[in-house]
């Protein structure tokens, strides 16, 4: 009894120390600094399957003997900082990857943002640098996102990187059903040697956004004006219907909107013609915190039902007659109307892209599931962006491998079937979808 | 002091004045517990702590703003992979900004951003007497118990009964009840404390839930003040920037 007194005590002690622990809350670590750093740091592992009957596998690894799967290994630093001056503002964050596998090594590194900002008063802004610009209300595609990048699921990293922009922002609330109004104009500077990637020529591109929210419905009026990417305009909107379900649509005509064709004899073309896209899409929670997203998606500047299957069938003729005389000719004509990565400034949503877009939420689907069964922990830190992030982050196609080879062999579900130019995307989400550090940001 | 006494009078003839007169009384009364809560328009620190059965624990810190009866931003300051999360609230409309997708997205209103037994209605709630109604109003020994009544689908609990200190004039628990009349989870009030400017209320606040036996969510408040903010501050476009609005200290 003598012993088991002090131990008594004792216990009691340490309980007492870890409940007045675990109710400590020391704010000061939380307050405002002028100067923030940050990071993150990924390693990953991951295996592809490779399908040997798609056409951009026998586009692109034709002359190879590619394995069934691909063993990937990748390693990525991540580090943004912001520094505050008064109303001024800077900000920036730089990426760097390197990926392996049996087939290619590569390096990279980019500089998502750098950009300063000035806030003289609250609801009037100013921006200058390069600066990522997300329009759209979309979750798989943004047919109004002007000024992006295009969503490449070879490159899932590059929509992360911004333009170099002059940009302003004028928001203001008001008393009514127009709850709010907020004006984005923006100049996209283009020539030799900022934004060439934007697209050709010396140009302003003038963009601009205007956002409501009335009648608690988000809309969104967008224009971009003629210079190296045509003109364009669109409208977005998002709006709850009901406390669990939300509605969210894109509407947009691209003028002169150009696409690569492949001609009856593989050589490639660029058809131009103005085109009209949108997508449709619902978000559903569930009485069991399941949170759904699903999006109907159709692309105006894609192949038509029948330039798609033209497009499958002479790979496969081309293919074929490579190997039956070794001659690899045709093949090489067709590469280009894949519009990856050499017709992405002109052709940002070509076919292919947007299936193997399509793909990659899929995939995506399917990890989120799988994430879901292997956790018990209650935090829920996912919800729908974190998803978006994670596909954009491409826990299904991964960055730092080189473009055309993985379109080639990354995405098994690349699919002959598919119609070319209406995409559907579902997301599952749980609400105790464990993501960690490295998945959210 | 006088509106207190006028409160005491005011439930003392209740019984006499019939169910309409009784349930005006309940509200008042809530409305009172709102105010010794928080200021109608704020600013606050609160700590989440998340803790599992086998005594891990997971630990959130958030900044909240509020204005007017439904205006309202939670940001997320730690942990780092969490840092920058924003969730602004107007009315029943909600929208999630998450950094690395860099715009503010739509959610459902009844959308958890945060896990553990604490969800939205907890984190980003707003004024009691805005979201229920006062169905019922008893005095017990240590004070009043209201019953409350969600006064529209969007809340995500049907009902509450809350059990308020008769001295103080804030919560000591409140159970949180689904439609069914399942018990979804009890709040349990803890450690008055003088927070300055008049606010004096609860630091902590405890939740259990049969729903999730073994677990337990904390959550610490701190620095809570008044505070008048641009109605400009609540809109999508500024809420990929709501850490700037915290003051150094």
């Amino acid at each position: 009894m003598r012993r088991r007194l002090p131990l008594a005590c004792a216990a009691l002690w340490l309980a007492g120390a870890a409940a007045a622990q675990e109710y400590s809350f020391d704010v000061a670590a939380f307050e405002k600094k002028p100067l923030e750093l940050g990071g993150r740091a990924e390693l990953r592992a991951e295996r592809v399957a490779l399908d040997p009957d798609s056409a951009l596998h026998r586009l692109n690894l034709y002359d190879r003997a590619a394995p069934a799967h691909l063993d990937r290994t990748a390693a990525v630093l991540e580090l943004n900082g912001l520094y505050r001056a008064g109303s001024a503002t800077f900000q920036a964050t730089a990426h760097a990857e390197s990926a392996s596998d049996e087939l290619d090594h590569e390096d990279r590194s980019r500089l998502y943002e750098a950009y300063v900002a000035l806030e003289p008063e609250t609801g009037t802004r100013l921006e200058a640098g390069k600066r990522v610009l997300r329009w759209g209300k979309g979750y798989a595609f943004n047919p109004v996102a002007f000024l992006e990048r295009p969503k490449d699921p070879n490159d899932p990293e590059l929509a992360r990187e911004g333009f170099v922009i002059l940009g302003a922002g004028v928001t203001r609330s008001l008393a009514g059903p127009l709850a709010a109004v907020s004006f984005t104009p923006v100049l996209v500077p283009t020539d030799d040697h900022i934004n060439e990637d934007f697209g050709p020529g010396d140009h302003w591109n003038p963009g601009a956004r205007l956002a409501l929210l009335y009648r608690d419905t988000d809309i969104d009026l967008l224009a971009l004006g003629a210079g190296a990417r045509s003109a364009r305009y669109g409208v977005a909107f998002a709006r709850n219907l009901a406390p669990n379900l939300e509605i969210h649509g894109e509407w947009a005509r691209i003028t002169e909107a150009s696409r690569p064709v492949l001609g009856p004899d593989g050589a490639v073309s660029t058809a131009v013609a103005d085109a009209t896209s949108y997508l449709l899409g619902l978000r559903h929670l569930s009485r069991h915190d399941v949170t759904t997203i699903l999006e109907y998606y159709y692309n105006g500047a894609g192949y038509t039902e029948a330039q798609t299957r033209d497009f499958f069938a002479f790979v496969r003729r081309a293919h074929e007659a490579f190997l039956a005389t070794g001659d690899a000719g045709a093949l090489e004509r067709a590469r280009p109307a894949t519009g990856l990565r050499a017709a992405r400034a002109h052709a940002p949503l070509s076919l292919p892209a947007l299936e193997l877009e399509g793909a990659v939420r899929y995939a995506l689907l399917h990890a989120g599931a799988h994430a879901h069964r292997q956790s018990r922990r209650p935090q829920l830190l996912g919800g729908a962006g974190a998803a978006v992030h994670r596909g954009n982050r491409s826990r299904a196609a991964p960055a730092a491998v080189p473009a055309a080879r993985r379109a080639a062999h990354g995405v098994r579900r690349e699919t002959e079937r598919a119609p070319p130019r209406a995409a559907p995307a579902l997301l599952l989400l749980r609400r105790r979808l464990c993501l960690g550090p490295a998945s959210v940001r | 002091m006088y509106s207190r006494i006028l409160l005491a009078l005011a439930l003392a003839v209740a019984p006499l004045g019939g169910a309409p007169a009784r349930a005006l009384d309940g509200d008042e009364l809530l409305r009172q517990v709102d105010r010794r809560l928080n200021p109608e328009s704020y600013e606050m620190y609160r700590k989440l702590i998340n803790i599992e059965p086998d005594g891990r624990s997971k630990e959130y810190v958030l900044y909240t703003v509020k204005k007017g009866r439904d205006r309202m931003i939670a940001l997320f300051l730690d942990p780092p992979s969490e840092k920058g999360r924003a969730t602004l609230r107007l009315g029943d409309n909600m929208w999630l900004y998450i950094p690395g997708v860099g715009k503010p997205i739509r959610i459902t209103s009844l959308q958890s951003v945060v896990g553990g037994i604490f969800n939205n209605a907890d984190i980003l709630s707003l004024d009691y007497s805005v979201e229920y109604r006062v169905q019922r109003l008893e005095r017990s020994a240590e004070g009043y118990v209201l019953d409350l009544k969600a006064r529209t689908t969007a809340v995500a609990y049907e009902r509450l009964v809350m059990r308020v200190d008769g001295e103080s004039l804030v919560p000591r628990a409140i159970e949180a009840y689904a439609a069914s009349g399942l018990l979804i989870k009890t709040l349990h009030f803890r450690d008055i404390r003088d927070f300055g400017g008049g606010v004096r209320r609860p630091a902590v606040i405890e939740t259990d839930s049969p729903l999730h036996k073994g677990y337990r969510s904390v959550m610490l408040f701190a620095g809570i003040k008044e505070r008048a903010l641009p109605d400009e501050v609540f809109t999508l476009d500024y809420l990929p920037r709501a850490g700037e609005l915290r003051q150094p200290r």
